[in-house]
């Protein structure tokens, strides 16, 4: 940058501090990067040393020193995702408090007004770009390969470096406030030219949100081929869990738009640090930038980066419903193409944030329509969540009470976009408590609840004790359980699936080695005539008294079988192509029923793993 | 033995819909409504909750309702619900219904956008400058450009407000009128609105514009046409003697009318449209809270000290107030002659 500025003939282009600090705050998290491992193999293959392809043996983490490091388990990786993320989070709910006490009284109190600008951005940032986006990757890493029988994601590797790009990205973030000047101030949203004005914080923002925007464009890419091209055979797309339809949607949000938020905060780096002035139009600089034009593009991206924040959700309670309310997922189809009609509408309402920024007035009528519509999946949603609960056996356990809790308040949210679309309504209230009320209904109410349940929900399969080192660790094991009946304060009430599933595997191992499938299909007469809508739940129930599912529904086992067949490899490594008649003619209930072969799958291959052993 | 905990519900349902609804059209949510423009958003407003409040009430109730129903009671833990995989009729009301609701709330908003937005003859044009952190108003009045940092609005006439901005975004908001629009750098922005109650209102800033982004307000003054007429005629008055009354005149761009007046007039002159907004100053009448009071905080200072405040005002910052709120490029924006002007000014008001 030193050679361009002194190209463009800057005074001191090469000791300027705020050039120094912006190609520093570049170049540090690249080469902490370098030093991680992150690229190890790039640089293997450009040394032509022989690189090694990712076959999965060396997965998991054998110690705590593991999470700490590059590490391409999906698994792994999942849970750093989720504590880091959840670090960032309570470090953003320290800020809001401190935001609230400085409101508490009418003048300052506690900080001045430029710190207190500073508090509401990096609050904001923090918990957008820091919790909600990564914290849902984090929970679809863990559980997403699970579901469609992947051995990993796509592209493990990847995988890692995007995790890992995303503490770079929240430090820089957080470090802002030690910047001369003070941390940003201009709100997350960083209008031009405001933030092409600030103090030298803004770049911490400009550059932060580069490592963040790079780490979900490439998690979302990975999904997108794990999704496509990795799900178990058999598994059609309407076969899919709504989770994994809900990352696919995601995904094809964040790789669509992403890349514009990356754009608007280049063009703010570029005003800034080579004077491009795409955006200076200060009476008397004599420039003609253009001030609207930031202000689409970063709404391009930061409209759908609301269902980004929201379509992960909308998964998990999927899951969480069906199964706490023991009853199918209503409108299956209709659910998973109300996400898609969700991911077409959400890039055709960005100008809604923009109802009174100046722009041409008859863009506001088309944009009020299109943000009005896109309630109707959104509602189509919500009417099929209550449905699903209708008639259900209700188990109102944590999971499912944050889930009931996110159909009321996310309800609200919806609602009160719907008010925000009407422009004139929308004109009076637009910059007022009346919308950082929505936001906060949408992202605490939506997102925030449905990350509580979806972590409750996996948490003991994410804590789980491993099969292998439990006689080794059992008083360490004690602890973790009772550590886990804590979070959970009804446990005692319910010794359902949550109960350190793999240990009752291993006994199912034991007993069902001879034939396979028994082990698996193996439940309680009353389960076994369903029609496999609790599939996962038959596949983790041992066989504890209860018969082969094989003799009450033949269809079930065959299923399973098949799914079973399909997994096992040539010796050479590939799948065998196996295709079983069963497999092919499935009920329509199918979507759920699938979910209990995956996993079953996923069960079976940790079986493996321990006979090669 | 079903039927009747939904009855229940049901009746739950349209009592707290009741409630809601009454509970927002009873109680007076908003500031008054100083505006023609008020009425129809305050009207949308109610529909808008009228329809919203039983919607919000049908989820909760439906949740409710099958939590207390369909709750697992003791015995229950091996039952499962029936395979229910959808319903296509119900799938295309709950479709239907609510994508007619949302279009016809959406032909209603648009009326209510025309109605408000509504182009008439007769409008007064105001300009409105937005800048780091103050308000000012520019007004035409027998070709001659009135400018001032107080905003005063006949009752029942259409006001065109043209907003600009010289440094960054800001918003004109006046919170009785109920309509806002950006000041964006490089265009002119345009809203209109009709007062029509006299009385002294709120002029809010809505978009984050800096440190000072919370203190920049101002006040628009409503008064009968004659008392405005009448204002207009002082303003005008004022301009020719240079500096009479309460607002300065420009004659032109750069003030070139205005500097044939001696400099402690052109000083005032060029207080009460630049600084007013921000300082209170006895003397000039202006009662602005961003900065501070310059009746007391000038006392004593010498001639060069307040010029380095005005052209340098980050240098030294008066107790209680943080650097970078006031503008620092005043030695850009005024002319030497009104700089000269203001400090002369200033240092006679301060003995």
């Amino acid at each position: 940058m030193g050679v361009v500025r002194s190209l463009m003939h800057y005074p001191d282009a090469w000791s300027d501090g705020d050039a120094i600090t912006t190609v520093s705050l570049i170049a540090i998290p690249l080469f902490f990067l370098v030093g991680l491992g992150c690229f190890d193999y790039w640089f293997y293959y450009a040394a032509g040393r022989p690189t090694r392809a990712e076959d999965h043996s060396s997965h998991g983490a054998t110690s705590w020193k593991d999470y700490f490091r590059v590490n391409t388990d999906h698994k792994v990786i999942g849970i750093q995702y989720i504590c880091t993320s959840f670090f960032f989070m309570f470090l953003g709910g320290l800020i809001a408090m401190l935001m609230r006490a400085e409101l508490a009284q009418p003048g300052m109190q506690f900080v001045d007004s430029s710190t207190f600008n500073g508090l509401f951005s990096v609050h904001a940032a923090l918990l957008i770009f820091l919790f909600v986006i990564p914290v849902f990757a984090g929970i679809a890493n863990y559980v997403l390969p699970l579901m469609i029988g992947a051995p990993d994601m796509a592209f493990p590797r990847l995988n890692a470096l995007s995790f890992w790009m995303l503490p770079m990205a929240g430090l820089l973030l957080s470090a802002s406030f030690f910047a001369p000047g003070g941390a940003f101030a201009s709100g997350w949203t960083a209008y031009a030219p405001l933030s092409t004005d600030m103090p030298l914080g803004q770049v911490f923002f400009t550059i932060g949100v580069q490592f963040a925007g790079a780490s979900s464009i490439a998690t979302a890419l990975n999904f997108l081929v794990t999704i496509i091209t990795m799900r178990a055979p058999g598994m059609s797309f309407f076969r899919m869990p709504l989770l994994v339809w809900a990352n696919f949607s995601t995904s094809l949000l964040v790789v669509i738009a992403t890349p514009f938020v990356a754009a608007s905060q280049f063009f703010v780096l570029l005003d800034r640090a080579l004077g491009f002035n795409f955006f200076d139009a200060f009476v008397g600089s004599g420039k003609n930038g253009s001030v609207l034009m930031y202000q689409h593009v970063f709404w391009f991206y930061s409209h759908p980066a609301v269902y980004i924040m929201m379509l992960p959700g909308f998964g998990i309670v999927s899951e969480v419903l069906s199964v706490k309310a023991r009853k199918p997922i209503f409108g299956y189809r209709m659910m998973a193409f109300s996400l898609l009609a969700i991911v077409a509408l959400g890039f055709t309402v960005w100008a809604h944030h923009m109802f009174v920024s100046g722009m041409q007035a008859w863009i506001r009528v088309p944009m009020m329509i299109t943000t009005a519509i896109i309630a109707v999946p959104t509602g189509i949603k919500i009417f099929s969540w209550l449905a699903t609960l209708w008639r259900g056996v209700l188990h109102l356990d944590t999971p499912m009470l944050f889930a009931l809790g996110f159909l009321t308040t996310f309800t609200l949210g919806g609602i009160s976009g719907v008010m925000l679309s009407m422009i004139p309504f929308d004109i009076y209230v637009s910059d007022t408590y009346f919308i950082v009320a929505h936001i906060h209904y949408v992202l605490f109410g939506g997102s925030l609840f449905t990350i509580f349940a979806g972590i409750y929900y996996w948490f003991p399969k994410m804590t789980g004790p491993d099969v292998r080192r439990e006689a080794r660790q059992a008083p360490l094991l004690v602890h973790v359980r009772l550590l886990q009946r804590h979070l959970r304060a009804d446990a005692p009430a319910r010794p359902r699936r949550h109960a350190a599933p793999r240990r009752r595997l291993r006994r199912a191992v034991r007993d069902a080695q001879p034939a396979r499938h028994d082990r698996v299909v193996r439940a309680r007469p009353e389960h076994a005539r369903l029609p496999l809508q609790h599939g996962r739940e038959l596949a983790r129930r041992p066989a504890r008294g209860g018969q082969p599912v094989a003799r009450a529904d033949a269809r079930v086992a065959g299923q399973l079988a098949a799914a079973d067949l399909q997994l096992r490899r040539r010796p050479d490594g590939r799948r065998r192509p196996v295709r079983v008649r069963g497999a092919r003619r499935r009920p329509r209930h199918l979507p759920v029923a699938h979910r209990g072969e995956a996993d079953s799958c996923r069960l079976r291959r940790d079986v493996t793993d321990q006979r090669v052993r | 033995m079903r039927r009747h905990p939904v009855a229940l519900m049901v009746g739950v349902g349209l009592v707290a819909s009741a409630i809601g609804i009454a509970l927002a059209l009873i109680i007076d949510w908003f500031p008054t409504d100083a505006a023609k423009q008020a009425g129809p958003i305050d009207t949308l407003y109610d529909v808008l909750m009228i329809i919203s409040v039983p919607v919000f009430v049908l989820v909760v109730c439906a949740t409710l309702l099958s939590v207390w129903q369909f709750r697992m009671k003791p015995g229950q833990e091996k039952l499962d619900g029936p395979p229910i995989h959808g319903n296509t009729r119900l799938e295309i009301i709950w479709t239907a219904i609510p994508a007619i609701m949302l279009v016809s709330l959406c032909s209603y908003a648009y009326t209510v956008l025309t109605d408000i937005e509504e182009k008439q003859p007769n409008a007064l044009v105001v300009q409105v400058t937005g800048q780091q952190f103050a308000w000012r108003y520019a007004y035409e009045a027998d070709g001659r450009t009135i400018e001032t940092t107080q905003l005063v609005l006949p009752k029942d006439r259409p006001v065109l407000f043209k907003v600009r901005a010289i440094d960054v975004i800001h918003d004109f908001w006046v919170p009785a009128f109920r309509v806002k629009i950006d000041a964006v750098p490089g265009i002119v922005t345009e809203v209109r609105a009709t007062p029509t109650k006299t009385g002294t209102f709120e002029v809010v800033c809505a978009e984050l514009c800096g440190l000072g982004h919370a203190v920049m307000r101002s006040t628009a003054r409503v008064v009968t046409p004659a008392a405005y007429d009448g204002w207009i005629a002082e303003q005008v008055r004022g301009g020719a003697a240079a500096g009479g009354g309460t607002g300065g005149v420009n004659g032109g761009e750069d003030g070139g009318a205005a500097a044939a007046a001696t400099p402690p007039r052109l000083g005032r002159a060029t207080f009460v449209s630049n600084c007013g907004s921000c300082h209170a100053l006895a003397d000039a009448g202006t009662n602005g809270s961003a900065g501070p009071d310059l009746t007391t905080a000038l006392r004593g200072q010498s001639e060069d000290e307040i010029r380095e405040d005005i052209v340098d005002p980050d240098k030294r910052v008066e107790e209680g107030y943080q650097p970078g709120v006031m503008p620092s490029n005043f030695s850009q924006t005024l002319s030497a002659d009104q700089i000269d002007g203001l400090v002369t000014y200033l240092a006679s008001v301060s003995r």
